[in-house]
């Protein structure tokens, strides 16, 4: 009993060295350079947007505020409509844009983290437990990999939309069904490395039990790699719910979102109505670049041995 | 060194700075030297001591965007500090080769050998490729590798690490330079195989008259190879003449500290001596003496100023104002070490 | 060297089975089928109904159906019978053997539930319109790529590099469908230079790959021609300009890391000329794995860019991909899957292999 709580303690102790000092570094280093304080800005002056955006409009998203005219293309920005109107019902692009945002960053945010956590699992568990488990796990991945991930997103949309769901829901679950399988690769890979280190050895000879080291241990120093990979896999989200949008397989109407917008309008944008695109899409590029500008920030400080710049 | 006739290397004045993004940092200071046709120069140091720097710095190997190269560096009588990378393709290879530390990575791992050792001469002979390749062969015979035509076949990955190194001294040599500069030729391999490389390298060199300019932390290859040598500490030369003077009788604390540093059968069950601290970094070069801190002969007057390079009986070089003492064996400083009375002892 | 190919063939063949297994359970599991074509006609009765979908064979369990797909089970029978062909003998033998001639391993791909046409032909006639956009596409940028990539490195950190590098940085994460919008807008209507989609101007061409066509071509070749290319312009600019700034970003980042290795350091200190150090020492390391992206186009080349392809209406395998998926016309929607999949493990492969070529230390 007491030899084992001193296994742990003792076993902690490169752990702290090599995860806690290393962290601070990368912190410093990430603030010090331009892209990732710049990222955090154009996404943090987004999300502000989205959540803020209600109310400093005076419009309600469904307001038809009686036109003082009536134009079937909608109405360019002006004072009134800063982001000028929707084609045909005349809405209020500002506030679809806001609201659509707020759809878009959910989507984005749960998927890659649902997606990230499920991968991480599998990975630490095919990684660190290895054997048959892990054959079985890696060719689940291969085969899941080995279909285009475009069929398996409209299919899958398809199925759950049918089961009932219409809503962000939907698409959320397509997401992580079908996006934690580079996670797994990648964590298993670090942990394979990670498993013949010597702190995990020491305190694998230690007695501390498998569970313990997989969480409290190996976690911990596999990580630096997935948090790389969370801010692509939120653009990546975002952009591949635009893209089921534009095929028709998207999130319904009722509750907006980026990639929806950029569907009902595209037939509009090219008899004159270019704001109603040109607003998301804006968007949904600048939270792309932002979260690409975090990720890769985070990247070279994680890893200051890439010089990349 | 030679008196007679002006020397074919003649380094005056070196100074080597980095820009970084807290500042530009001068990393070697002050450095003069000179290395006469034939002769083998070692320098000596610790790793951060500059020497490596100031070797790439003489063929302005460092990048031109980071480094900033003063003072001057006279090949046969030519400045090559400013030249630009046209005028200085020819002295490359074809005047001075150079020899990198590590093999492995320094030859290029999708050619051949025998297409590395053809291209150099290629560019400072007017020879065909077909001859050069004969010629290649001819020198990986030189360097005493087995099956040459087959070896030149081969890609770096596919020899062993001496024989590696061996094709690395071929591809030095196929320009003909009356001089080469060989950076810790020895330290990436075995110590069985370091001897014969060692050997090789002299061997060649002698033959053809080239001089060495031998870059080292290792003062057993100093003893065996060198005729000169110049000890280098924190971007300064602090001490430098004949190679067996200046082992033998080191008038500077720092060459003594690192002579007696040195394991050896004579002083077997003794403990041996080490040199506390550490060199400090180029950001942050002591006042006055730089070895002043870690010195257990250093005075007050060590850490006022820059002691000079001043010369001894022997025509060596000395950077310390405590020569005497050193040389006498008492340590009459802030602080005594047990080494110190070891350093008596000798 | 083909021993691996082997195996790895092998491999790449069971991944493929066990894709298009997933593949079948999800489209199957998808609601609704091919009878809904007809779901908005109020005289269409469950009879009718049912058999149509015997005839398609969907009234059968799925396993049986997926068996059947495979051409391990005959169409003509049922149950356990199924497994034998008509001459005897299993009937996922070759043809001449078993006497079945149905299922994909029987080269059959069977018939569009849309609109009963051979898939093979569907395909046939889909494949060169996108070997044309895709291969053009691929040459352009890659070019591209080592082009503005190379130079960017080799003056990284230059005004003009850092320029480039911000607009390449931002290009690769606009959308596709977005920019093509863009592009079809700014030239197509607004500056009116090039069609605006579809792969022949319809009023004075016959449709692409028609025999009309052909013979439309070789009456006046070089107005099809020109005609061909006008339509080229969008969709290629498309491709180029999403896929490039991607690559170029990444062969940047292997020149510059290649410039720094010591082996272009010793090329240096050996005094060859400028244009030997670059090309054989720092790119020949820098652009094997580039070069590797060859084989991994050709997946591309088959399946063509969705996206790219249903903007501008280009009647591609992309896009006929997309309509099977809309019409979950299965027989045409698998064989794609199933060609596509050929089509990465080979490209793979391909990969491997010249990675091998190009880099003596790979052994495989």
């Amino acid at each position: 009993m007491s030899a084992k709580a001193k296994g742990a303690t003792l076993a902690a102790a490169p752990k702290l060295s090599a995860s806690e000092s290393p962290w601070a570094q990368a912190r410093r280093r990430f603030f010090a350079g331009r892209q990732g304080p710049w990222g955090l800005r154009i996404l943090g002056f987004i999300v502000l947007f989205v959540i803020v955006g209600p109310f400093i409009s005076p419009y309600d998203r469904f307001s038809v505020p009686t036109p003082s005219e009536f134009v079937f293309l909608g109405r360019p920005p002006s004072f009134e409509h800063i982001f000028g109107e929707t084609a045909q019902l005349q809405l209020d692009v500002f506030m679809l844009t806001v609201n659509g945002g707020r759809g878009s960053l959910l989507i984005g945010f749960i998927s890659a983290i649902g997606g990230i956590t499920i991968g991480t699992l599998v990975g630490i568990i095919s990684g660190y437990f290895g054997g048959k488990l892990d054959g079985f796990l890696m060719r689940l991945v291969d085969v899941f990999l080995a279909i285009p991930s475009l069929f398996v997103i409209i299919v899958g949309a398809r199925i759950i939309s049918e089961l009932g769901g219409t809503g962000l829901m939907t698409v959320i679950i397509v997401f992580v069904a079908f996006g934690w399988m580079g996670t797994a690769r990648l964590v298993r890979g670090q942990v394979l490395a990670l498993r013949e280190m010597e702190f995990i050895e020491a305190a694998r000879a230690l007695g501390v039990s498998p569970v313990r080291i997989a969480l409290r241990h190996v976690l911990p120093n596999a990580i630096g790699p997935v948090v790389v990979s969370f801010p692509f896999a939120v653009g990546g989200a975002i952009i591949g719910e635009a893209f089921i949008s534009y095929l028709g397989f998207g999130v319904s109407p009722l509750s907006p979102t980026w990639g929806n917008m950029l569907s009902n309008s595209q037939q509009f944008f090219l008899q004159g109505n270019w704001w109603w695109v040109g607003f998301p899409g804006l968007f949904i590029v600048l939270t792309a670049l932002s979260v690409n500008m975090i990720g890769d920030a985070l990247r070279e400080s994680l890893e200051p041995e890439g010089r990349r710049s | 060194m030679s008196k007679g006739g002006a020397p074919l290397l003649s380094v005056r004045d070196l100074a080597i700075s980095f820009r970084t993004h807290r500042g530009t940092i001068k990393v070697v200071d002050g450095v003069s030297f000179d290395l006469a046709a034939g002769e083998c120069l070692a320098v000596v140091g610790e790793s951060g001591s500059g020497k490596t720097v100031s070797a790439m710095a003489i063929i302005s190997l460092l990048s031109r965007k980071q480094a900033i190269i003063e003072g001057s560096v006279k090949f046969t009588g030519r400045e090559l500090v400013g030249l630009s990378e046209d005028d200085l393709r020819p002295i490359r290879g074809g005047g001075i080769g150079v020899i990198f530390q590590e093999p492995l990575s320094a030859l290029n791992p999708v050619t051949t050998i025998g297409e590395q050792i053809a291209e150099v001469i290629v560019a400072h002979r007017k020879l065909s490729w077909k001859e050069a390749h004969k010629l290649a062969i001819g020198y990986l015979e030189q360097v005493e590798i087995s099956q040459p035509d087959q070896r030149a076949k081969q890609y770096p990955h596919q020899l062993s690490g001496g024989m590696r190194q061996r094709a690395m001294i071929a591809m030095a040599l196929s320009g003909e330079p009356s001089m080469i500069i060989a950076d810790e030729p020895t330290t990436a391999l075995d110590v069985t195989i370091q001897a014969q490389v060692l050997d090789l390298l002299r061997r060649t060199t002698t033959e053809r008259g080239a001089a060495l300019l031998l870059i080292t932390h290792d003062l057993g290859v100093v003893a065996e190879t060198a005729d000169r040598v110049a000890v280098m500490y924190a971007g300064q030369i602090v001490e430098t003449g004949k190679a067996a003077n200046v082992l033998r009788e080191p008038a500077s604390p720092y060459t003594r500290d690192l002579v007696t540093s040195v394991p050896s059968f004579a002083a077997r069950g003794k403990k041996l001596s080490t040199i506390t601290g550490m060199v400090p970094s180029p950001d942050a070069f002591p006042a006055g003496c730089r070895f002043a801190p870690r010195c257990r002969y250093a005075i007050t007057a060590c850490t006022t100023a820059v002691p000079p390079l001043e010369p001894l009986k022997d025509g060596r070089l000395v950077r310390c104002i405590r020569t005497k003492e050193v040389l006498n064996g008492t340590a009459a400083g802030r602080r005594k070490a047990p080494a110190a009375k070891k350093g008596a002892a000798r | 060297m083909i021993k691996y190919a082997l195996k790895r063939i092998a491999l790449g063949v069971t991944i493929m089975l066990g894709s298009t297994v997933l593949i079948y359970a999800l489209l199957l599991a998808a609601p609704g089928g091919p009878e809904q074509k007809y779901a908005l006609n109020p005289k269409y009765t469950a009879a009718q109904k049912e058999g149509y979908l015997k005839s398609l064979g969907l009234d059968q369990p799925v396993p049986v159906q997926y068996c059947r797909w495979l051409g391990a089970c005959r169409r003509d029978a049922e149950g356990l019978d199924a497994l034998v062909g008509p001459t005897g003998f299993p009937s996922f033998l070759p043809s001449s053997i078993s006497g079945v001639y149905t299922g994909i391993i029987h080269g059959e791909l069977g018939y569009s539930y849309f609109n009963g046409e051979s898939v093979a032909d569907l395909i046939a006639a889909a494949a060169l319109p996108t070997l044309i956009l895709a291969g053009l596409s691929i040459v352009i940028w890659l070019t591209l790529a080592v082009i503005v990539g190379v130079y960017t490195g080799v003056k990284s950190g230059g005004r003009l590099d850092n320029s480039v590098t911000t607009v390449t940085y931002v290009l690769s994460t606009f959308p596709t469908f977005l920019l093509g919008f863009m592009l079809m807008f700014l030239f197509a209507i607004v500056l009116d230079l090039t069609p605006v989609d579809g792969m022949v101007n319809g009023r004075e061409s016959p449709a692409f790959g028609s025999d009309l066509y052909w013979q439309y071509f070789s009456v006046s070749p070089v107005t099809a021609l020109l005609d061909l290319a006008a339509h080229l312009v969008l969709p290629v600019m498309t491709l180029v300009i999403v896929s490039f700034s991607g690559d170029s970003r990444y062969v940047r980042a292997s020149v510059i890391d290649a410039l720094s290795m010591e082996h272009v350091r010793t090329a240096r200190a050996k005094g060859l000329a400028r244009s030997r150090v670059l090309m054989r020492h720092a790119l020949r390391t820098a652009l094997v794995p580039f070069a590797t992206n060859i084989g991994l186009a050709l997946p591309f080349l088959f399946g063509g860019a969705l996206i790219t392809e249903s903007i501008f209406s280009w009647p591609g395998v992309g896009r006929l991909t997309l309509q099977a998926t809309n019409n979950l016309d299965y027989p045409v929607l698998m064989s794609i899957l199933l060609i596509g999949s050929v089509m990465v493990v080979i490209g793979n492969l391909v990969a491997d292999m010249l990675y091998a070529i190009l880099d003596p230390r790979v052994r495989l």
